[in-house]
């Protein structure tokens, strides 16, 4: 199961690496593979979804090519990783795409901050408003996915919960 | 938005509060940013400014002004932790390496200057009531009587003892404190890895290494007739310019305008048809004492006296029909709107 | 808490970075001087209003070069061997966003500079 969703998050990946940039930062990504990360975290539980994430960055990494972006998918994806750990406990399951804008916006400061420490500079913090406005428009778009998904799969018993 | 208090509700509240205010803060920090280069404080009775560029500038910066302090406290008249201020009230003091190697600078230039450039008239500036700011203009008795107690010949030093050899006597190390501490904050700014600074301690600049581009600093010098005008510019690559003139500090009585530069051999302030003096050499201490030096000396011995020391510094010299005057070695980084005349060696 | 309210929320912030955004890219630099940071480090400075005639300044990094292009109008980078090109697409450097060349560690942006050129004067406040 754990495979087969990680397979998916690198397609997603794969794909959204064709996209142009949002920003003059190359590397900068949208963060839509996020959506099986949290999807993993909500029916397989926080290890299974660390796994799918890791792995996904590593070998999202080697399919496009771009080791440099490695770098801020990890920055991104850990720090989305954590703070969606922290919240989807504590939100029902109506407000999955509230933990996924969350970490949406986490995923995007987190690569901000990398691009500003490799660059040695600070000026790039201007493009925080639009990263975050991206962050909160993906996160809800992946997050409504994946909730709907969840909804879906609960009611044909494939998960446990 | 009431319940917001709630414990699993505090939480998330927390996270978007942290999230607006760090916008917030990212509008007002943003304008900021080009800034970490440059700061500007008040010490040694005047305004400091240090631009430093590179990757340790900031830490050069703040070590800057620490050791600008620092200097500010040691080398003073009035602090209490003043040296020279023990050194004066005594009349014989016990005082640290760095105070005695300024002293014997000092000392250096006088003789080398013939005078011209002394530390020893403290007395009489004080009379004059530049530092005080209760100005006076003394009497030729008064004067005279001063006069008898200046001359560093009658400073003994030994070893790290500085006395005097008549009572009554004072120093100030105000003509050269500046020079020596753009010397010191140099090197701290060096040391810290900086290889691109321009500093200006109340006017005396210091210029370490060139712009971040290479190309030379450029130093403006002001003209003594139109204080918002400047008589040329100077293009400086890790040298100093340091500017004397009547006409930055003086005070007016009875018509007649009194300035702060007093010449050593009459106790009144210089009167020989020179208005400023501007001194180009690498070294802060040299510089400064020299520009007060030649100021006191008028054009013709001025002259006389670069010609004999070529090697050690370069000039501006402008007297009072604007008339610029400049020394051979800088003919080349020296630009001005007006024309002026180049003095050979 | 209410769906209703998590979307007001997200709401405000949106249109907080909306307002942002708008404001940080209006401001059109101070002054004309242009700066390049290689990896934070000022390596080249040009205050574009004193150039006459346009010309390209080549930067070389160990990971590669960029050509900026100057002229009294503005600057852009026309050329780069990074892989992506990111740089050579931003175009003409415009008030607040800088142009990063990431792989290479260059930002070219404007400084913000008072004078007219000069650094500094001599002779002036008091002594």
């Amino acid at each position: 199961m754990t495979a087969l969703i990680t397979a998916v998050s690198l397609i997603i990946f794969v794909i959204e690496a064709q996209l142009p940039s949002l920003t003059p930062i190359p590397g900068i990504k949208l963060g839509l593979a996020n959506i099986a990360v949290l999807f993993a975290l909500y029916a397989l539980g926080p290890t299974s979804a660390l796994f799918v994430l890791v792995l996904r960055i590593i070998m999202g990494g080697i399919f496009t090519g771009q080791m440099m972006a490695v770098l801020y998918s990890f920055a991104g994806g850990i720090l989305a990783y954590l703070i969606e750990l922290l919240l989807y406990k504590r939100l029902n399951k109506n407000h999955i795409w509230v933990v996924s804008v969350f970490g949406a916006i986490m995923h995007n400061v987190g690569q901000i901050l990398v691009a500003i420490l490799i660059t040695s500079t600070v000026q790039l913090v201007v493009y925080l408003p639009v990263l975050i406005i991206s962050g909160i428009i993906t996160g809800a778009f992946t997050g409504l996915c994946a909730q709907f998904l969840l909804k879906r799969l609960e009611t044909t018993k494939i998960l446990k919960q | 938005m009431y319940n917001y208090l709630k414990g699993e509700n505090q939480l998330k509240r927390v996270v978007v509060f942290l999230i607006i205010i760090s916008n917030i803060l990212l509008l007002f920090g943003c304008g900021a940013g080009t800034s970490g280069y440059s700061t500007e404080f008040f010490s040694m009775d005047t305004v400091i400014t240090v631009s430093a560029y590179g990757k340790k500038a900031d830490e050069a910066l703040s070590a800057a002004e620490k050791e600008s302090n620092r200097l500010n406290d040691l080398l003073s008249v009035n602090g209490p932790e003043s040296e020279i201020n023990r050194l004066n009230a005594d009349g014989s003091a016990v005082l640290s390496e760095e105070s005695i190697n300024i002293i014997n600078t000092a000392v250096d230039l006088y003789y080398m200057t013939d005078g011209a450039f002394d530390i020893t008239i403290y007395p009489i500036v004080d009379l004059w009531g530049f530092y005080t700011g209760e100005h006076y203009v003394p009497k030729d008795s008064e004067l005279s009587e001063l006069l008898k107690n200046t001359g560093c010949e009658k400073l003994v030093i030994e070893g790290s003892v500085v006395s005097f050899e008549l009572p009554d006597m004072a120093i100030d190390l105000g003509g050269i404190a500046k020079g020596y501490a753009s010397d010191k904050v140099a090197e701290t700014v060096r040391s810290c890895g900086v290889k691109s600074a321009i500093m200006s301690f109340g006017g005396n600049v210091y210029a370490v290494g060139g712009r971040p581009d290479g190309s030379r600093w450029r130093v403006a010098i002001q003209d003594p007739a139109d204080n918002s005008a400047y008589a040329g510019i100077l293009e400086l690559y890790d040298q100093v310019a340091i500017t004397s003139g009547g006409y930055q500090r003086f005070f007016e009585q009875d018509g007649v305008r009194y300035h702060h530069i007093i010449d050593p051999d009459t106790g009144r302030p210089a009167d020989n048809g020179v208005t400023s003096v501007t001194i180009v050499c690498d070294s802060g201490i040299l510089a400064d004492g020299l520009s007060t030096a030649l100021f006191v000396m008028g054009y013709d011995k001025a002259v006389e006296f670069w010609r004999e020391h070529s090697d050690m510094f370069d000039a501006v010299i402008i007297n009072d029909r604007s008339e610029i005057f400049v020394t051979e070695g800088i003919k080349d980084i020296f630009s001005s709107d007006s024309a002026f005349e180049v003095i050979s060696r | 808490m209410k769906t209703k309210h998590w979307i007001m929320i997200f709401s405000a912030i949106l249109i907080i970075c909306a307002a942002d955004t708008v404001f940080l890219w209006h401001d059109d630099g101070e002054g004309s001087v242009v700066g390049v940071f290689e990896d934070g480090e000022l390596i080249y400075s040009i205050d574009i209003s004193t150039v006459d005639e346009d010309y390209e300044y080549r930067i070389e990094t160990e990971y590669g070069f960029n050509v900026l292009s100057i002229s009294s109008e503005g600057v852009s980078i026309t050329d780069a061997d990074c892989r992506d090109r990111t740089c050579v697409k931003h175009g003409r450097l415009r008030g607040g966003s800088p142009i990063i060349c990431l792989p290479h560690k260059i930002v070219v942006r404007w400084l913000s500079e008072d004078q007219s050129g000069i650094d500094a004067v001599t002779g002036t406040l008091l002594k």
